[in-house]
Order: structure tokens, then sequence, then C-alpha cells
């Protein structure tokens, strides 16, 4: 899973796709608000999750970001 | 050499009203028009509210069986004929073989799109009419009014998204400034669509009810339909035939913020550079403006950012300086709004009155101005400025002021 | 009927400084020339047409042009606009000038070039619903997006316009950049055009019966049977001649007057194109014997040829049966919003080499009295006509030279 989101965040991104972890998608890869739709849009439809809005927050880094459909994951397989 | 222009004829059809006096004192009344949606849906989105335009439906729609029949096409019809009505141009060929008409739009014929969607998910590509180029073709909404009127001039298109209608003024402005055109028709026209509503959804810029510019509150935008016009003549012109003078459009200002695709500079650099360089291109001086027309679309991010533009323009007197955005009452018109509030800005120094902000109830302290809340006032206006913003980061501010 | 008050003429001179070209000819204007001199053209049969002809970009790789973040998002005629744009700073020398983005504005010439990103947005809202759509599309499915996109790629911060003017956007985009630069609204003014072939126009085309079956499509002729649509982009760099040589720019050509007008019925696109040819060369106080060459807008379509046509000879007047007449579109098919700036730039290159290409094609012209050249044909010096038509209805007019013309 951490290899997909990272080949996603990379190619919408436009950055090599060996970023650091905890490097921050907004300050250290230039992701702006039109390309932070296009991943979330992305991940929903490769993970087949939905991203609440409230949890947007949680994106700000790679490492953030698998937690966080992990969660979704985990909660979908659950419930 | 340049010619001074002046607005002799103004007409709009907004959720407001189609008429001058309603559209006035509905605003002056600071009731809010924007209201479930009656005549129009989107998929997927329920509960969707907007200002939508009562015109009656034989009103000023092309020939059936002409390709370009649209909804906005239908309301650029309506305030064009209303505007060229109110100036009264002259019919004969003289004058409107050089009068043309420039407008604006930033959705223009979406819907003919939309239509082609539905179509095609059932037929496919035989869903394709012979009509579908020509109703695609955007320059043809302006084409309809000129063909409507007979005028033979130069025929624009100016697509710059939110700020289309303030463009469409400033380039006829220009226009009739120097010469190649002795009057023009400038306005801005766009309906309700699908892909707007659908885009500012997903990226959470849609409010959730109506729209509150300025206030703490606020949560997004909120759409309308409509059209604005205006018909710009020289002044000497003008004087000539004894028509009434509105304003002067003494210029504008322009600048792009080259800063991202949707979202406008956070530090608002562009746009005041754009207030700036109309001030003094037009030579007016800050404490001379009198009232602003709002971009005020009722976004965190833009509000904030005009409120910022408005400080470091005017500095200490910032706070005194009336600015309202009419988009409280009949929603964002798109490529209409700019225009409409230019017109709003020619009747303010007209009636001596400005419009309200609707809806400001709980002030945002970070937008401390004086917003006009909840019902117009009385006021003396030689100068104002109009202020748009589009996305792109294209800033137009236009400069209108009492002609002497 | 015209009147005795003129268009004011432009007080100081408006260079071309830069110039980028893609077409199904060539990336160089030069190459383009030449093929447009040996006669040859780029129409090929449309898939799913019917036999009509069109003209295509083979091989088009924006990549091998410009490295712009974001680029891998936007739709084909924004690329090639940013391409053309690139090319056309890199031919000014503006880069290397290093000019403030607040000096530097951007006229864009689209009509459509939006269109597809709409279609395919739209449609995937209605087939796959809201939540499976990429919001990303959605800023660009606008008119005015690909201006957006270029002028946030190059960094234009004076101004972004984009018309929508259909066939005769480029003219009117570069006169309104011209008079943009004449009021000192910025220092440099890039003026791109575009249009990439929309397989549901071309399909609304053929089915209006516009097109012309591949082989047999020609314009100015008689046998003319219809137009065929042509991809291409292209941009200039306007500046202030003082400008441009203050940092040691060479022109590469003059713009001069500029007119535009509309047809209010389709039986007056003759009086209509008349007017703009009249009104151009007015503003530019050229008279018609100083017009060394004319670059038409023929585009196969038999009445709006012939209308042109005449246009052409009232306006040209007595000079009119000597006065060498060009048609690009004839071996390009027709641009749509790149059309009147491949046309002008096209003249501009005769007017330098002094040497002007064949109508390609032309066997039996429709309209008598022009001089519509069947071979290379070499040329004076002097000035340039360009005139462009949309199917709106609008004609407008533009004149150039390739030296300072005085």
């Amino acid at each position: 899973m951490e290899e997909t989101l990272r080949e996603i965040i990379a190619r919408i991104a436009e950055t090599k796709s060996d970023f650091a972890g905890d490097a921050d998608l907004r300050d250290d890869l230039d992701v702006d608000s039109h390309r932070a739709v296009e991943i979330v849009f992305e991940i929903e439809r490769v993970f087949n999750v939905k991203i609440p809005d409230d949890r947007f927050g949680e994106m700000k880094t790679l490492n953030g970001t698998l937690s966080l459909v992990r969660s979704l994951k985990g909660a979908a397989a659950v419930g | 050499m340049q010619r001074r222009v002046v607005v002799t004829g103004c007409g709009v059809v907004t959720a407001a009203g189609t008429e001058l006096d309603s559209f006035w004192n509905a605003l002056m009344s600071g009731t809010c028009f924007i209201k479930p949606l009656r005549n129009f849906s989107a998929p997927d989105l329920e509960g969707l509210m907007g200002a939508e335009v009562d015109l009656p439906e034989a009103d000023d729609l092309p020939e059936p069986g002409d390709h370009r029949r649209s909804r906005c096409g239908q309301l650029a019809l309506a305030a064009a004929r209303r505007a060229l009505a109110d100036a009264a141009l002259p019919h004969g060929s003289e004058v409107r073989e050089r009068a043309g008409v420039v407008l604006g739009t930033t959705l223009g014929s979406e819907r003919q799109v939309g239509d082609l969607s539905e179509r095609w998910a059932v037929h496919g590509p035989d869903s394709v009419d012979a009509g579908f180029l020509a109703r695609c073709d955007n320059h043809s909404l302006a084409a309809l009014v000129a063909e409507r009127h007979g005028l033979g001039g130069p025929l624009m298109l100016c697509a710059s998204a939110c700020s289309s209608g303030n463009a469409a003024i400033a380039l006829a402005y220009d226009l009739v400034a120097s010469g190649v055109a002795d009057a023009m028709v400038a306005g801005g026209a766009d309906t309700l669509t699908r892909s707007i509503y659908c885009g500012f959804q997903r990226m959470g810029a849609l409010s959730k009810s109506i729209c509150r510019p300025f206030d703490k509150r606020r949560d997004g935008v909120s759409f309308g339909e409509g059209a604005g016009v205006l018909v710009l003549e020289s002044l000497d012109e003008a004087r000539r035939r004894g028509a009434r003078i509105y304003a002067e459009v003494a210029g504008y200002g322009m600048s792009n913020d080259a800063y991202h695709v949707t979202a406008p500079d956070p530090n608002g650099e562009g746009f005041v550079r754009a207030i700036k360089q109309a001030l003094s291109s037009t030579g007016t001086a800050p404490e001379q403006v009198d009232y602003v027309s709002a971009h005020g679309t009722g976004t965190q991010y833009n509000d904030l950012g005009e409120a910022r533009a408005m400080k470091a323009v005017f500095g200490e007197r910032a706070g005194r300086v009336p600015i309202s955005s009419i988009k409280s009452m009949i929603g964002h018109t798109n490529g209409a709004a700019s225009a409409i509030e230019a017109v709003a800005c020619a009747l303010a120094m007209m009636h001596e009155t400005i419009p309200p902000t609707a809806n400001l109830t709980e002030p945002d302290p970070e937008c401390d101005l004086d917003c006009v809340p909840g019902k117009g006032r009385r006021a003396r206006v030689d100068h104002c400025l109009n202020l748009a913003a589009g996305f792109g980061g294209f800033n137009v501010c236009l400069v209108l002021r009492r002609a002497t | 009927m015209t009147t005795a008050r003129d268009e004011l003429p432009s007080s100081s001179p408006v260079v071309i400084t830069g110039v980028g070209v893609l077409t199904p000819l060539g990336d160089k204007l030069a190459a383009v020339s030449g093929a447009l001199r040996a006669g040859r053209h780029a129409i090929d049969t449309g898939a799913d047409l019917g036999g009509a002809g069109e003209s295509r970009i083979n091989d088009f790789d924006a990549t091998r042009y410009a490295n712009i973040r974001g680029m891998r998002i936007y739709n084909r005629m924004t690329r090639l606009g940013i391409c053309a744009t690139k090319l056309a700073l890199l031919d000014s020398g503006l880069e290397a000038a290093a000019l403030p983005g607040e000096e530097l504005g951007l006229v864009t010439a689209s009509t459509f070039g939006h269109l597809d990103t709409l279609i395919e947005y739209d449609r995937s809202l209605v087939t796959a619903g809201l939540q499976r759509t990429n919001p990303a599309w959605m800023p660009l499915a606008i008119p005015s997006a690909p201006g957006a996109v270029i002028a946030l790629s190059f960094g234009a911060k004076a101004f972004s316009i984009t018309l929508s003017d259909g066939g005769v956007s480029s003219l009117d985009a570069v006169g309104l950049g011209a008079r943009l630069l004449e009021r000192g609204r910025a220092r440099a003014c890039i003026v791109v055009a575009g249009f990439a072939i929309c397989d549901e126009l071309s399909l609304a085309a053929s089915r209006a019966g516009m097109l012309a079956p591949a082989e047999e499509f020609r314009v100015f002729d008689q046998r003319s049977r219809g137009t065929a649509f042509g991809e291409a982009a292209a941009a200039v760099v306007l500046e202030r001649l003082e400008d441009a040589r203050g940092r040691g720019a060479e022109p590469k050509a003059f713009v001069h007057g500029y007119a535009a007008t509309f047809a209010t019925k389709s039986s007056n696109i003759e009086g209509s194109l008349h007017r703009a040819c009249t009104g151009a060369m007015r503003a530019s106080r050229v008279s018609p014997a100083q017009v060394a060459l004319v670059s038409a807008s023929a585009n196969g379509q038999l009445a709006r040829d012939r209308a042109e046509a005449l246009a052409l000879v009232a306006a040209l007047g007595e000079t009119a049966a000597r006065t060498p007449v060009m048609a690009v579109k004839a071996n390009l098919g027709d641009t749509i919003d790149a059309s009147g700036l491949l046309q002008s730039l096209a003249a501009v290159t005769a007017l330098r080499s002094g040497i002007a290409p064949p109508i390609a094609r032309l066997e039996q012209p429709q309209v008598p009295g022009l001089r519509y050249l069947r071979e290379e044909t070499p040329v004076d010096a002097g000035y340039a006509l360009i005139t462009s038509l949309s199917l709106s209805g609008a004609c407008s007019a533009l004149v150039l030279s390739a030296r300072h013309e005085t």
C-alpha cells in the first residue's frame, strides 16, 4: 500500500518517488490545492475509500496519509 | 489622443429583477434572492440553492431552429435589449456600423455540452448533431446581440472566468477611447451549470446554504444566473445627441496573479496591483473613492484577501470606505457578475445610494471594513471602484466617476 | 458605407520580436514556409468523418519543447499553446532579458481549447457520477483555462485575457495586445493562439455538410466543396519598438493598423470585410497600392471564399489585379483560432524572403479580378494585409510589414 500511495503522490506532485515519509506534501513537495484534490481523488478511486473532509488534515505527509487510508480500510473491513 | 468614455445605457436580468428600478429597489432593501433551485439540478447534489432569473419563456430567445438557442444567449439578449433601449442608441447605419459588442462569459455554452453528455450516454457519437459546433462557439453569444441590433463594429467574446464582465468593459472602453469604435455594448452573461456546481462542491467552495460575504461564518459561494450590459459611447458623441449619461468610465487596472489555477494569491499582491493601477492610470486619489463594489464571493480566502487589499490600498481610511457585495443578494453570476456590479455602480451614482451586503450578521473581525450590512444607505458617490478577480488570478478593477 | 472619422493611428510602433509555431507542416517557420512554397499540404482523410479531410500534427510530444510542471494533466491545445509560447520566448531572447512578471502580459486566442476537457469532465459526471469524477478537471474545463495555465506557466503577471472569437481570434488578439502595449499596460505581450482537433466538433461539422472530401479540399476555387480542420498553435512576442531596440532585440515584423467588423447578415460578409480591410489600411496610413501581399482567410467554404474575394477586389481597387494573394489554409487546413496568426507569419516570411507561396490546388478561381498565386512568386517589400473571417460572422483585418516602413 505504501508503494502505491508513494507512486500516486509522486506522479501528481511530479517529483521523484524517493521522498521522505515525513516530508510535508505542501511545503516540501509543492502540492497545491489543485494537486491535493487530485491526490485525494486518486487515493479514493484506487483504494475504494471515501476520505471525510474533516480528516484531510491527516494527509500532511505520506506517513500520515498511509495511516489514514489503513484506518479507513480497516474500518471498512470491520463495519 | 484618448477620448473620454461614458455609460449611456444599462440593462440587467437578475434574480433581483429584470428592470433597473425594481432591481435597484430590491438591492437597496437587502433582500436575498438565493433560494432552493426550481428549474435546475445537478447529478448527485441535493438541496442546491441559487438565484434564478424569472424571464418570460419567449422573451429574447433566438428563433426556433437557430442552433444558438440557449439560456445563456437568452440572458445576454435580454440584458442587451434593455441596455440599448435605455441608451436610445440611434438606429442609423452610420452609428450602428461603428458600434460593436464585447461580452464576457465564464461558462458560455457549457449547457450544450451537458445536453450532449446526456444523449451520448444513450446514443454515443450519433448524438452529435450538425448544430453542436455553432452552439459551442461562445463568440455567437456576442453575435446574437450584434445581429439582433444591427451592430457592425468589433465583435469580441472575452473569457476570463469571474472577471470576464469587467474585462469586457475594459476592452470596450479601450476600443471607444482609441477610436476603433464609437459605441460599444459591453457586459457579461452566464447561467447555472452542472460543471460549476459540481466543481465548486468538490473543491469545498460551495456554500451549504447562502453566501455571507465578509461574515465570520461564511462558507463559500452561492451561484446565480444573470446578465449585465452597458452601452459605452464617447463623451462628445453622447453630449452631441443629448444622451442620458450615467457615469464616466475613467479607466481600469489589470493584473494577473499567475499563482495558481484557482486559488488567488494569498498575499493579495495582484489584486492590490490592479487597484493601484486603476487609481494611478485614472488620476484618482484613494481619498476620492466613495464606494467599492467588492468581488465578495463569500469564500474564506477571497473575502480575506479582498479586505487585506483594501487596507493595503486605503491604509487607515480603509474602514471608512463603504464596500459591499451584491453577490450576497443575486448570487455569483460568474461572467455576468462584474458587469451587473458595474451597472450597480452606475445606479449608485445616479440615485446617490449604495447597495448593502446582505446576510452579514456576524462580521469577520479580519474583514473590519464598512461592508454596509443589511440595508442600503444614502451616499453621494462621485468615484467608485468595481473589483473582480477570476480563476487563475486575472484581476480587473474598473473606475467609474461622475461625468462632468 | 464608411464614415469620415478615422481610426486613430497607433502612437508608437509595436513589433514582433519572437515567433513560435507548431503545425502539421512543421515546428519551424522556415520549414513551414518551405513547404508552402513547394505547394505541400498536410490534409489527410480523417477517421470516421465519411472521407472528409483534416490536418493533424503527427507525433506531437510536448516534453520535447517545454518541461512545465502540471503539463501532464493539460489537454492537447493547452500543451500546444505552452510549447508555442516557449518557442516564441526563446526566439525573442526575452527570457534572457529577465523581464519582471508584472511587465509581461498574455493574450490567448482560444474558442474551443477547453472543450475536450469540458466534454470529458461532464460526460464523467453523467456516467460515473460526482464522486468518481476527477475534480481537478473542472478548473481546466472553462474557456479561460488554457490561457490561465499558459500565463501561470510563464509568469505573465500584467494581464491574461482570453478571446474566444473563433476564426478571427488571433488577429483580434494581436490587435488587443498591441493596444495594451501602447497603453503601457506591459512591456511585452505574448499572443498565443491554438486549435486542436476535437472529434465531436469535427463530427458536427461533417453532419452540417461543412467538410470537403480530403482529396477535393481546395480554397477560392469554384469547385470547393467545403473546408477541413487543421490543428496548430502559434505564438508571438510583441513589444514596443523602443523597448525591443533598448534590449538589443531585432524586430521580425511590424504591426500596423487593425480593424474589426461584424456582418449582421450572412449576405453582408463582403461589405463587412471590405470595411475591415479599408479600416485596417486607413489605420496604418497605407494605400491599397502599398499593399505588397494579401494573406487571405479562404478556407473552402464556397460562399465565404466568394465574399472574401469580392471584398478584396473592392478594397484593393485599381491594384486588385496585380497584388499577390496567398492562402495558407489550402496547405494547413482551417486552424480556426490560430489561423490569423499563421497567415500573418507566413506573410511576413514571404515579405522577408521576397518570395510568396502559391495557393495549393487552386485551379478555377470563383471570383476573377484578384492575382491568386499559382506558383512561387517574387513579392516587393512593403505591407501585407491579413484577413480573417469567423463562422459567427466577424471580419478582422491587420496590416503588417517585415521592415520598418514609414
